[in-house]
């Protein structure tokens, strides 16, 4: 099942980042964050989401230990905080991808084939919609309108829109991003030299 | 506020006046026009959910607008039966129908269903839209409730209630969409307090109890409303019978003080008129066992030794409970007070008793709390003392919810116990044991530091000098000690109160919580004096505690709140008698139940407490019972006290008695009877009635003696004020800390002696367990379930542990009284502090 471009991956070393992120989120880590939000940003109940936010990017995604947390700081009970959560598409109970491809799904980009950049996505790495490849570099998600229908089709990867996409772009933009992940991955190795 | 002028508007063509900011359908519903509703609830704050309450606008931004959630405004024209207001009600019903599993003949809530009422007004029969309704299997992994996803509207009522009034938030609405839907977290059984009232609100069938699950239809059950006797709140519940049996049991709609709210105990506690264990026979103790005999030869015997005693001068003592109704307890004394000629009667320890009559009764001249549930209700801060009332008095508890979450009210918690409401605390002061009394003194002496024009409050006041100059014991350094706060901690205090524009105190009174009621509620008295709060309420710990006092069951208190050391107030109660009022018992009763002094008992007459099962171990109860000669016990089951006594007398409780209770606000409310007891066993009045008669002092028949009763009791009482204070008592010198502290104060689901006999609240609450929170467990290494041996000096018990994740580090909880074997009320001595030992003993 693996496509000749995800052969590439299976070399890669696990990126530090990435193990972190696969790895169940410590406890004491996620507590730090948390509690670091909390002490930068008095108030009340309007902190969940902002605070949600901030453990969806940091950790990619906000497991129930880390809901318990939030719940805790905040007042609330779990089921409130994953009431809210559960009613954002944008918060997710399984880790993202470090590289998160949201394509639009909105009208202007349905029309000039987006469906065609998932097939090609789903070819190349080999996962579904909602899905995370197993070295948390890539997930896949459908989006609706991401407000830039002059660049349709597009994709959003993190904070960056890619727009007139084809077939082939989405498949070079993948390449690159794996390259990248690589190159910040030894970077980060460096950085800090593990035993 | 100047924006309060009353603003016009128009509605259906008519000119309307209303206050700025009241919403528009309660403007609409006083006006008596029919807003439907299934979301909307007064004690909720608006959700605007299901959108049935539209309404048209014609001025400004026109059109549809929700009534519940739209403010009044200056000239607003309002139309409430348009075309397009009765086609947006029926489509939107429509809509909701996509949630609904529509099979309405044999619904549960068939007749009693705010959907199906709406349905039929609005010409809606099905839902025409093609999608197919989720299916979602029934929830039945809970205790007690069922939930059904399939007949949910997603009114959310269920949800808000958890949240805004009962503070758990046990359950939420979880995805969107068509997939949104009811639940609790990972769809676990629910473990929350189970105060019913989501299933009680539900306006349809998607929440039900099971214990109430019947196949009789809402038409033929008959419904009557009562007064809850569970605890002192005065609770309103309907009971709704079908032949004779009580069937259904829901919170009584808009009446006071409750306004449809319950608890575990109030909504499911009623199976107790059935425990198979009820005495329905009366026993006579025949050559040293307990025989069943004929209520004639019962009767007999008591009456034979209470003739012998009072002939042979022997002592007499009259032990009542809290539990008796008003015309009970009158009975009683009276029967006490002139048939048997005794001055000793009372109420022991009963929680509550000692902050009435020695705390309020001391400085008001008059036993009764001075503030009532509106004055907690509309106080800005209210000072909670002794204990968490969600555990003793849940009604007062989700007043406090609702105080915190919905009107911004200041929460102080001061005790040293664990419990669900330190969640909702605005300050919680986690004293130690036993020192309430010293805050008090130590944040009075701190704000007359602050500013001594206070002292001004209280001038007038007989004994104010007194008290002030008491006060200089207790400075900040011994406050900090003896109640383990930090400084910081007693200054947030003295802020709160300092800018408190009003104040309210409660404070919490039970068995088995450690520390001196009466000298907390006196403190408490004179703290609210100096701040020129709105009043403490004493929330005594069974129902009747303010209506048994009321009505004169207590050695110093006659009928109406008539000092019995007064010769003019016996003279008064004898004539309305016939008979001479005894003066005032030389010794206390406890002294006297004791026999200190070497004076034995000859009677001892218990009806509504049991010495020698529920007292505190250092009070010799058990001792006293076996001591006296003679024992005659009212009770419905085999208490301890029961088994000891040579006449055991079975009576009916809780909903099988008529007549009225008083609650902790003071105000008497009617008992009514929702079912018959079993075998007919009488009321514990109609006993004393016979007995008297028997006696030779014949008391008047019911209704002349609930009319001789009110006429010397009063009620509706006037409020009590301050009338002297009472210097603070020195500061003790602080015990040391050895140990755990073992808290036997009530618990959610198990508050005293009737609770334990309840199978449904049994199933509730954990097995007999001492609770331990998860330091202690881990530092001790035991495990949930594990064996362990509890001691408190040289009293021990084995019990299973139980890691409870509410459990403040430093304590142990265990239940006070348990159905099989006595845990926390032979271990802890009295009043004070008890601490303990636990170790793992598997």
């Amino acid at each position: 099942m693996i496509e000749p471009h995800a052969a590439g991956a299976a070399t890669l070393a696990t990126p530090p980042v990435a193990a972190a992120a696969a790895a169940a989120p410590d406890a004491p880590g996620v507590e730090a964050l948390v509690d670091t939000f909390i002490a930068a940003h008095p108030g009340g109940h309007e902190r969940l989401i902002p605070l949600l936010h901030l453990l969806q990017e940091r950790l990619g995604h906000v497991p129930f230990e880390a809901q318990d947390v939030v719940a805790d700081r905040l007042g609330l009970t779990p089921i409130q905080v994953f009431s809210v959560l559960s009613f954002y598409h944008f918060f997710t109970l399984t880790p993202r991808g470090r590289y998160p491809l949201k394509v639009c799904m909105g009208t202007a980009c349905f029309v000039r084939h987006a469906t065609r950049l998932i097939e090609t996505i789903q070819d190349t790495l080999g996962i579904d919609v909602g899905d995370c490849t197993p070295d948390r570099l890539f997930s896949l998600e459908q989006v609706r309108c991401l407000g830039a229908c002059g660049l349709a089709p597009a994709v959003m990867v993190g904070q960056d829109v890619h727009g007139n996409l084809d077939t082939k772009a989405m498949r070079r933009l993948i390449t690159q991003l794996r390259s990248q992940g690589r190159r910040e991955a030894v970077a980060a190795a460096k950085e800090t030299p593990r035993g | 506020m100047a924006t309060l002028d009353p603003i016009e508007v128009m509605v259906d063509g008519h000119p309307v006046t209303a206050l700025p900011g009241t919403r528009l359908l309660d403007v609409l519903r006083g006006l008596g026009l029919r807003i439907p509703t299934l979301c909307h609830d007064d004690r909720l704050t608006p959700y605007g959910g299901c959108r049935l309450c539209v309404v048209t606008r014609r001025d400004g931004r026109g059109g549809l607008v929700l009534a519940c959630s739209t403010p009044v405004l200056p000239g607003m024209v309002i139309e409430t039966h348009t075309p397009e207001v009765v086609e947006a009600r029926r489509q939107q019903l429509q809509l909701l129908l996509l949630n609904h599993r529509l099979e309405c003949p044999i619904c549960d809530r068939r007749g009693d269903c705010r959907l199906q009422e709406l349905m039929f007004e609005h010409g809606v029969s099905e839902q025409p839209y093609p999608f197919e309704r989720p299916l979602i299997p029934r929830d039945e992994s809970s205790p007690v409730i069922t939930r059904d996803p399939e007949k949910c509207i997603l009114c959310g009522k269920c949800v808000r209630l958890c949240d805004e009034v009962q503070g758990v938030a046990a359950i939420g609405i979880v995805h969107r969409g068509l997939q949104a839907r009811v639940t609790t977290l990972l769809d676990r059984p629910l473990d929350c307090e189970f105060c019913g009232q989501c299933v009680n609100n539900c306006p349809v069938s998607a929440l039900v109890a099971r214990p109430y699950l019947d196949d009789t239809p809402a038409w033929l059950r008959e419904p009557a409303t009562t007064t809850c006797a569970f605890c002192s709140c005065g609770c309103q519940v309907t009971g709704e019978t079908w032949n004779g049996a009580l069937v259904r049991v829901t919170g009584a709609g808009v009446d006071e003080p409750n306004r449809g709210k319950l608890c575990a105990k109030g909504w499911l506690g009623w199976d107790v008129h059935h425990a198979p264990d009820r005495l329905t026979h009366p026993l006579v103790r025949r050559d040293g066992r307990l025989m069943d005999a004929t209520w004639a030869e019962a009767l007999d015997a008591v009456v034979g030794a209470l003739r012998r005693a009072r002939d042979a001068g022997h002592r007499i003592v009259g032990l009542g409970g809290s539990r008796l109704s008003c015309e009970d307890a009158y009975a009683m004394q009276r029967l006490m007070r002139t048939a048997a000629a005794t001055p000793h009667i009372g109420l022991g320890p009963a929680g509550g008793a000692r902050a009435l009559v020695e705390g309020m009764g001391a400085l008001t001249g008059a036993p009764r709390s001075t503030a009532t549930f509106d004055d907690v209700r509309s106080a800005d801060v209210v000072l909670v003392l002794r204990g968490d009332p969600a555990r003793t008095h849940p009604l007062l508890k989700t007043e406090l919810v609702q105080g915190v979450t919905q009107r911004g009210q200041t929460l102080v918690l001061a005790h040293a116990l664990s419990g669900p409401l330190d969640r909702h605390a605005t300050l919680r002061l986690p004293v130690h044991p036993a020192s309430e009394a010293a805050l008090l003194h130590g944040v009075a002496a701190r704000l007359l530091a602050l500013d001594p024009g206070l002292a001004s409050r209280v001038h007038g006041i007989p004994g104010a000098g007194e008290w002030l100059a008491s006060l200089a014991a207790y400075d900040a350094e011994t406050v900090v000690r003896q109640t383990g706060l930090d400084l910081t901690a007693l200054d947030a205090l003295a802020s709160v109160l300092g800018h408190a524009r009003t104040l309210a105190t409660a404070v919490i009174t039970g068995l088995g919580i450690p520390g001196d009621e009466a000298a907390v509620t006196r403190a408490a008295v004179a703290l609210d004096a100096l701040v020129g709060g709105r009043g403490v309420m004493v929330l005594g710990e069974k129902a009747n505690l303010q209506g048994v006092i009321d009505a004169g069951l207590h050695g110093e208190w006659l009928p109406g709140g008539r000092p019995t050391a007064s010769a003019d107030a016996r003279a008064e109660v004898g004539v309305a008698w016939g008979q001479p009022v005894p003066p005032p018992a030389p010794v206390p009763l406890l002294t006297a139940i004791q026999a200190d002094g070497g004076d034995p008992v000859g009677v001892l007459y218990v009806a509504g407490q049991d010495p020698a099962g529920a007292w505190p171990g250092g009070l010799r109860g058990t001792e006293a019972v076996a001591a006296a000669a003679f024992v005659v016990v009212h009770d419905a089951f085999m208490s301890d006290t029961a088994q000891q006594a040579d006449v055991v007398l079975p009576v009916a409780i809780l909903g099988e008695r008529a007549g009225s209770l008083v609650a902790a606000d003071g105000v008497r409310r009617p008992l009514v009877r929702l079912e018959p007891p079993p075998r007919a066993v009488p009321q514990d009045r109609d006993i004393f009635r016979e007995v008297s008669a028997r006696l030779g002092i014949a008391m008047p028949e019911e209704a002349a003696l609930v009319a001789e009763m009110e006429a010397l009791c009063g009620w509706p009482r006037p409020r009590a004020s301050v009338q002297c204070l009472v210097p603070a008592e020195p500061p003790a010198a602080a015990a040391p800390i050895d140990g755990l502290l073992l808290d036997g104060s009530p618990q959610v689901f198990r508050s005293g002696s009737i609770t334990d006999h309840s199978a449904r609240l049994q199933e509730l609450s954990p097995s007999v367990a001492v609770k331990l929170s998860r330091r202690e467990a881990a530092e001790l290494n035991i495990g949930d379930g594990d064996t362990v041996l509890v001691s408190v000096g040289d009293r021990a018990a084995l019990l299973r542990a139980r890691v409870d994740p509410e459990v403040r580090p430093g304590m142990l909880v265990a239940p006070w009284r348990a159905r099989w074997g006595t845990a926390a009320s032979r271990m802890i001595p009295g009043d004070e502090p008890a601490h303990a030992h636990i170790r793992r003993s598997s």
